[in-house]
C-alpha cells in the first residue's frame, strides 16, 4: 500500500489487525508514515477507524502484526486526540495543562499563549466538568499540541466544533504538516482535503 | 528537584487537587471509621476490651475503610476513561508511585484520625505510646502501598470493583495479622516478639510498592 521503509519514516505499522472475539474488525494492514504526510482514514461507522487511531497511538495493542517508531519519546513525540477521550472533571483548563506538562518534563512553554491559541483563555480557570463539550474538544486539542508532536493523530477533528473550532482545526492542520505528520479519521469531505494519502476501512 | 520525581508529584498534586474538591475518598474513610467506632463505643460502653480483641477492632476498621477507598484513585480512572490520558502521557512509574504516594498520605490522615477516636471512645488503655504509633503508621504505609497495587493489578479488567476486593483482601489478610499482633502488644498484652509486627509491616510495604510499578508497567496497556 505504502513505499517499502525509508530513513524519513517515523512511524510504520507491518500487518496489524485487531480481533475482538471471533470478529476481526481489520487485518494485515500496512501503514508508513513519514514527514509532510498527512493520512486520511475513512470508512462506515463501526468499520474500526477509531480501534485503528488506538493503536497507532499506543494506547492498545494489535492482536496481530507490529507498529514501531522512531520517536524519542512516545509521551512528547506522538500526540493523539479524539472525541471520546476523557479529561478530569475536576480539574480546570490550566491545571490539565500544567499536568501534561509536568508528566512529561516539559519546559520553556507558555501555557498561557497556549490556551489563548486554541480560544480557552476565558476559561482557563474553569473546571473541565463545566466546559462545553466544544470547549472539552479544544482543551483535548491543547494538550495535543502541547508538546509540539511529530506525529498528531486525530479521531473526527470537527466534530463538537463551532465555525471558528473548525478554522483552528484548519490552522493546527497546517501547522502540525510543516512541523511532522498527521493521521486523521474523518468521513468530512472538508477534512479529507488535507490528505495526502487515504485509507478506507 | 530531579526530573524523576516531577513527574511523580504532579500526580500526587492531580490526586491531592481532586480529592480536595470531591472529598470522596476521605469521607468515604473518615465516615467508615467513625461509624465503626461509634458503634463499637456503644457495644462495650460498659465492658473492657481484651487488648487483643480491640486490637483486632482497630485493624479490621483500618483494613475495610483502605480495601473500599484507596483503589479508588486506579478504578476512577478506567471508569471514566481517563486512564488514557496518563497512557498518552506519563509513565506507569510515575502513575504508580505518585498515586501511591497519595494513597499513603490519605491512609496515614485516616489512621491518625482513627487512632485517635479509637483511643478516646474505646475502653482501651495504652500501656506503650511509641509502639503504638510505630506500629499504626507503618501500617498504614503497608495497607496503602497494598491496597494501591491491588487497584493497579484490577483496574484494566472489566470486573474491576469485584476484583479489587478479591486481590485486596487475601494480601491484606496477613498485613492484618502483623498489625493485631503489634497493636495489641502495646495496648498490654503480653505477647512474645510483638515489635516483629513493625518489622514485617515494613519489609511489606517496601516489597508492595517496589513490586507494584512492575506489575503496572506490564498490564498497564493490555
Amino acid at each position: 500500500m505504502y513505499p517499502v521503509h525509508n530513513e524519513s519514516v517515523i512511524l510504520s505499522a507491518c500487518g496489524i489487525g485487531k480481533r475482538f472475539g471471533a470478529r476481526w474488525l481489520f487485518a494485515g494492514l500496512n501503514i508508513n508514515i513519514e514527514q509532510g504526510d498527512c493520512l486520511i482514514v475513512t470508512g462506515r461507522n463501526g468499520s474500526g477507524k477509531s480501534t485503528l487511531l488506538k493503536l497507532l497511538a499506543g494506547l492498545e495493542r494489535p492482536t496481530e502484526g507490529e507498529i514501531k517508531t522512531t520517536f524519542q519519546s512516545d509521551q512528547t513525540d506522538r500526540a493523539y486526540c479524539a472525541l471520546d477521550q476523557a479529561v478530569f472533571p475536576a480539574l480546570t483548563v490550566l491545571e490539565h495543562l500544567e499536568l501534561a506538562a509536568e508528566v512529561r518534563n516539559l519546559t520553556r512553554l507558555d501555557r498561557n499563549e497556549l490556551i489563548a491559541s486554541v480560544g480557552l483563555t476565558e476559561h482557563k480557570s474553569h473546571q473541565a466538568q463545566h466546559l462545553s463539550s466544544g470547549l472539552r474538544s479544544r482543551l483535548k486539542i491543547a494538550l495535543a499540541i502541547q508538546s509540539q508532536p511529530k506525529l498528531l493523530i486525530w479521531d473526527e477533528p470537527g466534530v463538537a466544533l463551532d465555525e471558528a473550532g473548525r478554522e483552528l482545526v484548519s490552522k493546527v492542520v497546517k501547522e502540525q504538516l510543516q512541523r511532522g505528520a498527521l493521521i486523521l479519521a474523518t468521513n468530512d469531505p472538508e477534512e479529507r482535503r488535507f490528505g495526502t494519502h487515504a485509507l478506507e476501512l | 528537584m530531579p526530573s524523576s520525581f516531577k513527574p511523580i508529584l504532579a500526580v500526587f498534586r492531580k490526586e491531592w487537587l481532586t480529592e480536595s474538591r470531591t472529598l470522596s475518598g476521605i469521607t468515604t474513610t473518615g465516615l467508615i471509621c467513625f461509624v465503626s467506632v461509634v458503634i463499637l463505643n456503644a457495644i462495650t460502653f460498659t465492658t473492657k476490651l481484651n487488648p487483643l480483641v480491640a486490637a483486632g477492632m482497630y485493624w479490621m476498621v483500618l483494613t475495610f475503610s483502605a480495601a473500599i477507598s484507596l483503589p479508588r484513585t486506579f478504578l476512577q480512572e478506567e471508569e471514566q476513561g481517563t486512564a488514557d490520558f496518563w497512557r498518552l502521557f506519563a509513565t506507569p512509574e510515575a502513575v504508580f508511585w505518585g498515586k501511591a504516594l497519595f494513597n499513603i498520605t490519605q491512609m496515614l490522615i485516616a489512621t491518625i484520625l482513627m487512632s485517635v477516636m479509637f483511643l478516646i471512645m474505646l475502653p482501651v488503655k495504652l500501656q506503650n505510646p511509641g509502639a503504638f504509633a510505630i506500629n499504626g503508621l507503618a501500617g498504614a504505609v503497608a495497607i496503602a502501598s497494598t491496597s494501591t497495587l491491588a487497584g493497579a493489578i484490577s483496574a484494566p479488567a472489566s470486573n474491576r470493583a469485584a476484583l479489587s476486593t478479591a486481590i485486596s483482601v487475601p494480601l491484606l489478610i496477613f498485613l492484618v495479622n502483623l498489625g493485631i499482633t503489634g497493636t495489641a502488644t502495646a495496648l498490654g498484652e503480653g505477647l512474645k516478639n510483638g515489635e516483629n509486627g513493625v518489622i514485617g509491616m515494613i519489609a511489606y510495604a517496601i516489597a508492595t510498592t517496589s513490586l507494584g510499578p512492575v506489575v503496572y508497567s506490564k498490564i498497564w496497556k493490555s
